[in-house]
């Protein structure tokens, strides 16, 4: 079973969720998918075994062969290449817009002037924490899109034999498309203010477009605040835990610690209840 | 001599538009001839790298120097490696007011020392 | 004469941008200014719940094109389907191939590849953008559909939007809520502007974010400041942020403590300048600033 972890914004406490219950379905894996801002780490505390290049194709201009026709510049859709025609013949180069799609070297006449070239974009590490399995993406920073990288982890997930547990990135854009569409279940986490409840209904839309069974916890649940369970109720959507707010949770936080034991056992419980509604 | 010159108007009288990729209008001044010509600025409603795309534009129209408001720092290297001089109209100047402003030599031109670059080099040094 | 622009950014998410922005129409509201709020946080764009907009004018929004496959002259050659390096086409159940629009990247490859011209890139309407009225003057903000991504383009029309009706209006000043982020609609947020904000929040990934949030402003040569927001959880990333002002000769406009009042303004949809004393105290001071240099320029 693929679990995905999401919210519409970022700071609602989905890494932290997504660790607790990552522990607690132990044996299992885990995997940071908000690969600009992975801290999963932070908490799970991993022994990392291994870490490969993430790389994806991008061209090369090779002078003695390019006739600086311009073709490759034309075509390219995100004009991440510029020729600059003779006398001056140059080529520029901006890897911070090339999504490596290959429309370059497909329109290229000549042959060999223009080769695409593996360039680094990131690392996947993998490791363990205990009885669970790790799993991080960690984009370079100025990467025009994550959303690659996502679908390379996404591919590890759905060969894991086992639970996948993924902390997907924040919003409602193509990366959290990606990271939450392998996934079996969508557990939304959101906080109970006003803005929370906004940024939770995009992400809930997000989830009905993609045809997710999906469910909502709440971080920070306050006595007497049930502005989202109020929501949850009026569109028929379970919620199936609360993290209590807590200084105590917030100060342990800070330090890179989060009570494990505490939520334990209700997130086994949890955990197994989801299996159920997937089944 | 062509200049190129970004303008939020189809006239000598309009005023610079200080956005280059986002543009409204270019024009393109003949020096020789003082003649002119305005286009509409097909990238100002671009997804993506609307300044490379208006950069080229200056290499395709032949013009030696450009002038606008801010260029951005893809433009930028763009329209430097085709050895385009580069002279930033601020404020609120008109498109014939920047050229005679250009032509009279009082126009600051932008060169090699980027921001960006001074930037870089107070990171350094911090560092 | 053109209007001013200020605009509130602050690189990665969750660092109370939204609540300084609307503490700061809040404080020009009182002052009796009158100004356009500019919404470009358009990803998470909460600042209608604090601004209560009546919408009085709504257009669709045109963003990227994706690859449409026409059936009827496709003849199944599985070309596009190999060559497509975003996975996005695939073979239906009915056997037709189609496009997934969410994984569709826009890239041309295949429309440029296939034999028999079967595949044509459409333009996608990706959300809707507003013309509104709120109690503290007028308003442009967008709405995306699930699934589709700001872009500078998106800014950059919210922010023409507010110029031409500022203009028509003889409004002087453009409050802008941008973009998260530290990419492109960034980028256009900043371009044109009279002043940046930098919101910073005393957090290793925060400063990172400032950083570059600041190098974009200085590359485009625009006023801007730094403010700490939730000053007092981490003594030593704020002393980090003012060294860094410091250095690198940033007005430092002042810090916002970290209280539960803010949180607490939150729930009832209240601004937090309004209700709390304290974050008031702090932030007249940085608002005062900000239209010093704004009016200078």
């Amino acid at each position: 079973m693929i679990l995905s972890v999401a919210s519409g914004k970022g700071g609602t406490g989905k890494t932290t969720f997504s660790v607790l219950l990552a522990r607690a379905a132990a044996p299992a894996l885990y995997i940071d998918a908000d690969v600009e801002e992975p801290n999963g780490g932070i908490f799970l505390k991993p022994e990392i075994e291994r870490e490969e290049d993430f790389t994806e194709p991008v061209p090369r201009i090779i002078p003695e062969k390019c006739t600086y026709c311009g073709e490759c510049a034309r075509a390219c859709p995100y004009k991440a290449l510029v020729i600059i025609p003779p006398p001056a013949k140059k080529d520029l180069f901006f890897p911070e817009l090339c999504h490596s799609c290959g429309v370059c070297a497909y329109v290229c006449p000549e042959q060999g002037a223009l080769i695409e070239v593996p360039r680094k974009k990131g690392v996947i590490r993998t490791g363990r924490s205990g009885q669970l399995d790790f799993m991080e993406g960690i984009l370079n920073i100025g990467e025009p899109t994550a959303v690659p990288l996502i679908k390379a982890l996404m591919k590890k997930a759905r060969n894991y034999k086992g639970d996948v547990i993924v902390d997907a990135p924040p919003g409602t854009s193509c990366p959290v498309v990606e990271a939450v569409s392998e996934a079996d279940f969508v557990l939304l986490v959101a906080e109970p203010t006003p803005f929370g409840l906004h940024d939770l209904s995009l992400v809930v839309e997000m989830v009905r477009e993609l045809d997710k069974k999906f469910a909502i916890v709440i971080n920070k649940a306050q006595e007497g605040n049930t502005l989202v369970e109020d929501y949850a109720r009026r569109q028929g959507i379970p919620v199936l835990f609360k993290i209590p707010f807590s200084e105590e949770i917030a100060r342990m936080y800070s330090k890179g610690e989060l009570p494990f034991g505490e939520f334990e056992p209700q997130l086994k419980e949890v955990f197994a209840r989801i299996r159920e509604m997937v089944e | 001599m062509k200049i190129f010159i970004t303008s939020k108007g189809r006239e000598l009288d309009s005023k610079v538009d200080p956005r280059f990729g986002r543009a409204e209008y270019y024009i393109i001044y003949d020096t020789e001839t003082a003649e002119f010509r305005a286009e509409e600025n097909p990238f100002k409603k671009g997804q993506t790298a609307v300044g490379i795309s208006l950069a080229q534009r200056v290499i395709e129209e032949g013009a030696q120097v450009a002038i606008s408001g801010n260029f951005g720092p893809n433009a930028f290297e763009v329209l430097k490696a085709a050895e385009i001089r580069l002279f930033r109209a601020g404020g609120e100047m008109k498109v014939k007011e920047a050229v005679d402003a250009f032509l009279r030599g009082e126009l600051p031109e932008m060169d090699s020392a980027t921001p960006r670059e001074v930037a870089d080099r107070l990171e350094k040094e911090l560092k | 004469m053109s209007p001013k622009e200020i605009v509130f950014i602050s690189g990665k998410g969750g660092t109370g941008k939204t609540t300084i922005t609307s503490s700061f129409v809040w404080w020009l509201h009182l002052k009796g200014e009158k100004f356009i709020i500019a919404d470009a946080d358009v990803d998470a764009a909460d600042m209608h719940i604090l601004m209560e907009p009546r919408p009085w004018k709504e257009e669709e929004f045109v963003g990227k094109s994706v690859a449409q496959i026409n059936d009827e002259l496709c003849t199944y050659c599985d070309i596009c389907r190999g060559l497509c390096r975003f996975d996005a086409i695939y073979i239906d159940e009915d056997g037709t191939y189609r496009v997934n629009p969410f994984r569709c990247d826009g890239c041309t490859l295949c429309e440029i590849a296939c034999p028999v011209q079967a595949i044509e890139m459409v333009p996608q309407v990706v959300g809707r953008w507003f013309l509104s009225r709120t109690p503290y003057g007028p308003m442009v903000h967008a709405r995306l559909k699930p699934g589709a991504e700001n872009s500078g383009n998106l800014v950059t029309m919210v922010k023409h939007q507010a110029h031409l009706l500022a203009e028509k209006e003889e409004i002087p000043y453009i409050v802008v809520d941008g973009p998260p982020g530290i990419g492109c609609p960034v980028t256009s947020a900043i371009s044109g502007a009279s002043f940046v904000a930098v919101v910073a929040e005393p957090s290793f990934s925060a400063i990172h974010d400032m950083e570059r949030a600041v190098e974009t402003a200085e590359h485009f040569g625009v006023p801007h400041g730094i403010l700490i927001n939730k000053a007092g959880i981490n003594p030593e990333n704020e002393e980090k942020i003012r060294d860094y002002a410091r250095r690198r000769g940033i007005p430092f406009l002042g810090e916002v403590p970290f209280t539960r009042c803010v949180v607490d303004a939150l729930v009832k949809r209240e601004i937090a300048a309004s209700s709390c004393e304290e974050v008031r105290g702090a932030l007249e001071g940085a608002f005062g600033k900000i239209l010093e240099v704004v009016n200078e320029s």
